[in-house]
């Protein structure tokens, strides 16, 4: 778990934003829509294990659970 | 000194990236957002853990007992936690479900506190005559 995390999705958020323009400029408005909620899940599916990752050692540091 | 300068270079290109993110693609920058801060938190765990166990090294030699010390890491850990939820579902843009949030972190401390004032509550009750 580093620093390459958030630039990986900061990568796949330019790439996802470009090609929701070139799709949108080519009349697929549906798809563009389709292809920016595909982004939006998969980032999501990181960032869900990094908030767990982060809730247990928050848990160890500050000792809650007894 | 390292990870300082590591965290605060990263939160530099971030902003910068972020410039571009929250014009074009908001749901995904605000998912950035909320990346780097629990990347910087993940960072600062490990001067946390020190400074927490120079606090109970402390609390020793003070002779706290250790359930009150106990008690009062847990409330610390229960605000840190609610605090950063709160304030990242603010910062996208929700500031409802971040007063929720730190409502529940309020309403959690205030139950793990509830013993310790029944037992203050107690002791005034026994100190008054009659």
């Amino acid at each position: 778990m580093d620093i390459t995390m958030v630039y990986r999705i900061a990568g796949l958020g330019i790439i996802v934003a470009i090609l929701n323009i070139v799709l949108a400029q080519a009349g697929r408005q549906e798809q563009a829509q389709m292809l920016s909620l595909a982004g939006v899940v998969i980032v999501l599916v990181w960032l869900v294990q990094m908030i767990a990752d982060l809730f247990s050692d928050v848990e160890t540091v500050f000792k809650l659970w007894y | 000194m390292t990870d300082l300068a590591r965290i605060v270079g990263l939160g530099i290109v971030v902003s910068v990236l972020l410039t571009f993110l929250r014009k074009e693609m908001s749901s995904i920058g605000a998912q950035v957002s909320i990346a780097f801060v629990v990347i910087a938190l993940l960072f600062l765990i490990e001067p946390l853990q020190q400074v927490m166990d120079t606090f109970v090294t402390l609390s020793e030699r003070a002779q706290v007992r250790g359930v009150y010390m106990a008690l009062v890491l847990k409330a610390v850990g229960i605000a840190y936690i609610a605090s950063i939820g709160a304030e990242l579902s603010r910062d996208a843009g929700e500031s409802a479900i971040g007063s929720a949030v730190e409502l529940a972190g309020k309403v959690f401390i205030f139950l793990l506190a509830v013993p310790v004032i029944a037992a203050i509550l107690d002791a005034l009750v026994g100190l008054l005559p009659g």
